[in-house]
């Protein structure tokens, strides 16, 4: 194959808008992106001037899925920029809906998103047909997910309860009794089925490979979601203030979305990026599941981050399980979010493994309380560059390996699928085309 | 979402979903509706819930219709209220059920995101949850951005509310 186009205009099963493009001309690859097309959101410009009290309540509003991830992040960092003090209670409950927000993104993806393509069906329609229990299985997965965003959050999607300082109400006793029961004797039965249906189709997964830069939190107490230090596969550690060193954002003629680098050009992040760099912290089912699934460091398949994803799913629910056995041992304290006696200038930076990957926030404050500068560093963002490089060798390996163009092209979505691009928070961003 | 009250959890009878965008004018309608039963929900729901022995959860799914799929397959009777593009006059609601949205080829429901909730009621269908499902579609007038609905739609907010309650009632 000497002249290939491909363009999938609008590539589905992700979040937002993008278009894959590929044009291989006279056995020349002359271009392999994704291009993003929405329109830039500007909500760093958006922020400024508002109080410390609405900074979360604001940049949640970045996306309806990650909506959690972007709450705890930002009152983090205004909590480091204003000297907030917050209790163990607090940052345990935030894990725990750190957690529970993994699972609902997480589950979402696998089953309704990814598992199509593995069932060669056009969406999750048609499995509801040929696969009824486990579409029932994933529904149910997902509303316990959700139910334990609510119960710690306040709300599903958006949480209010989450404040800079603490929370403005706390679970009760009972409810934090039925979360542990339900994923004790619910979800963890259901991903352990959800792990046995991955094996089942682990040949679905394209068998390609390339290695690149992974990173991801990482701390020495456990597999790294709520705070650590950035961890790089190429480089090691970098405190979480100097972000900026590990991120490096540029722009691109392709995408109203910027791209990220590091040591090399391009870097991943997300579940196969955490996995990569935690796995001696997982805990003992979801390391049996990855060493069954041959899920041992490096794993440098990007279709396998949806693996990767399952593994998290059933790491986070034993960490859950953990956390709330804690919880009802000590009993939760009556406590208010802390407030502060005096305002004072200062910069923070929040840092969170949200589901697609580590996201950053960092606010400036005037001795008011007010914004004077924001930078959000998103999780789709930091992939997109790493994306278009798996593009332009993966193009070559399925010429390689005799691809017709319709199986190249879902091939090629099913990689842009594999990361979980969260387009509308990149653009704070898909479509295939080809040129022949 | 009502899942839950202070004491523990409720025990699940029939759940009122809102689906929508709140920031994106009309789609709001849904949550809109469950706001507002919330904020009248011993005045409105705690008689229809004495008199007939029922529980009932008002639930914003806000734009995760996903979650409407996962409340349907645990096979609770459920309402559905979400803003419908259904070439009626804005405010306007009809009932509808499963089947409508397949047959009619002139209502198609506003979803902010790909997935869209008629995809979820027809997945439900097909998962064989379907007899205990309406669909209270409110025609819409503007999806713009912003946080304010149609005078249209408030102004017919106590007529949804009754119908809605004519609904539980023919659900029970």
């Amino acid at each position: 194959m000497n002249n290939l186009s491909i363009r999938v205009p609008y590539v589905t099963r992700v979040e937002g808008h993008g278009t894959i493009a590929v044009d291989l001309k006279e056995g020349k690859l002359i271009k392999s992106v994704l291009e993003i097309v929405e329109p830039p959101r500007y909500f760093e410009a958006m922020m400024k001037g508002y109080l410390y009290t609405d900074a979360a309540v604001i940049s949640s509003r970045i996306c309806g899925i990650c909506s959690v991830g972007h709450q705890i992040t930002s009152v983090k960092a205004t909590e480091k920029a204003l000297a907030f003090d917050v209790s163990d209670q607090t940052v345990t409950l935030r894990k725990l809906l750190v957690y529970g927000a993994t699972m609902q993104s997480h589950i979402l993806h696998i089953f309704f998103l990814a598992a199509p393509d593995l069932f060669s069906a056009p969406s999750v329609i048609p499995l509801a047909k040929t696969h009824p229990e486990t579409i029932k299985m994933a529904l149910r997965m997902k509303r316990l997910s959700n139910d334990i965003c609510d119960i710690i959050g306040g709300r599903t999607i958006h949480p209010n309860r989450l404040v800079p300082g603490g929370f403005t109400k706390l679970p009760t006793r009972e409810q934090l009794l039925w979360i542990k029961d339900k994923l004790e004797n619910q979800m963890v039965p259901d991903a352990k089925t959800s792990f046995e249906l991955l094996k089942s189709l682990a040949d679905k997964f394209p068998a390609f490979s390339r290695e690149t830069e992974y990173i991801g939190l990482k701390t020495d107490n456990e597999y790294a979601f709520y705070d650590g230090d950035v961890s790089s596969t190429d480089t090691g550690l970098t405190p979480e203030k100097d972000y900026l060193s590990i991120t490096n954002e540029f722009v691109v003629s392709h995408s109203t979305a910027k791209h990220a680098k590091h040591k090399r050009s391009s870097y991943a992040v997300g579940a196969l990026a955490r996995l990569n760099n935690n796995y001696g912290k997982l805990n003992p089912l979801a390391r049996e599941v990855a060493d069954a699934l041959g899920m041992k460091p490096i794993v440098a398949n990007p279709f396998l981050n949806t693996v990767a994803q399952l593994i998290e799913t059933i790491h986070v629910t034993e960490e859950s399980i953990k956390i709330l056995d804690t919880l009802l041992t000590t009993g939760i304290k009556a406590e208010r979010p802390f407030v502060p006696a005096k305002l004072h200038e200062g910069t923070g930076v929040g840092c969170t493994e949200v589901p697609r990957g580590i996201l950053f926030h960092e606010y400036t404050y005037d001795n008011r309380g007010r914004i004077v500068k924001a930078n959000c560093v998103i999780p789709t963002n930091q992939n997109a560059q790493n994306i278009d490089d798996d593009m332009r060798e993966l193009v070559p390996w399925m010429i390689a390996n005799n691809f017709d163009k319709d199986k190249m092209t879902l091939t090629l979505e099913m990689l842009v699928r594999a990361y979980d691009p969260c387009i509308s928070c990149s653009v704070h961003f898909l479509d295939v085309k080809y040129v022949e | 979402m009502t899942v839950l009250n202070d004491t523990g959890i409720l025990q699940k009878n029939i759940s009122i979903i809102g689906i929508g965008n709140s920031f994106r004018g009309d789609d709001a309608a849904g949550p809109y509706i469950i706001e507002y039963l919330r904020e009248r929900f011993s005045d409105i729901l705690g008689p229809v819930m004495d008199a007939c022995s029922i529980n009932i959860q008002l639930i914003d799914a806000s734009h995760d219709p996903v979650l409407a799929g996962s409340i349907i397959v645990e096979g609770n009777p459920v309402i559905i209220i979400d803003a419908a593009e259904m070439g009626l006059k804005a405010g306007s609601y009809c009932v509808l059920k499963i089947s409508d949205l397949k047959d009619s080829v002139s209502l198609r429901t506003v979803s902010t995101h790909g997935f869209n909730i008629s995809q979820v009621l027809i997945m439900a269908e097909t998962l064989g949850f379907s007899e205990n499902i309406r669909i209270i579609g409110i025609q819409l007038d503007n999806t713009g951005h912003g946080d304010t609905i149609s005078r249209k739609i408030l102004s017919r907010t106590d007529e949804i509310v009754q119908k809605i309650l004519e609904e539980v009632k023919k659900l029970i």
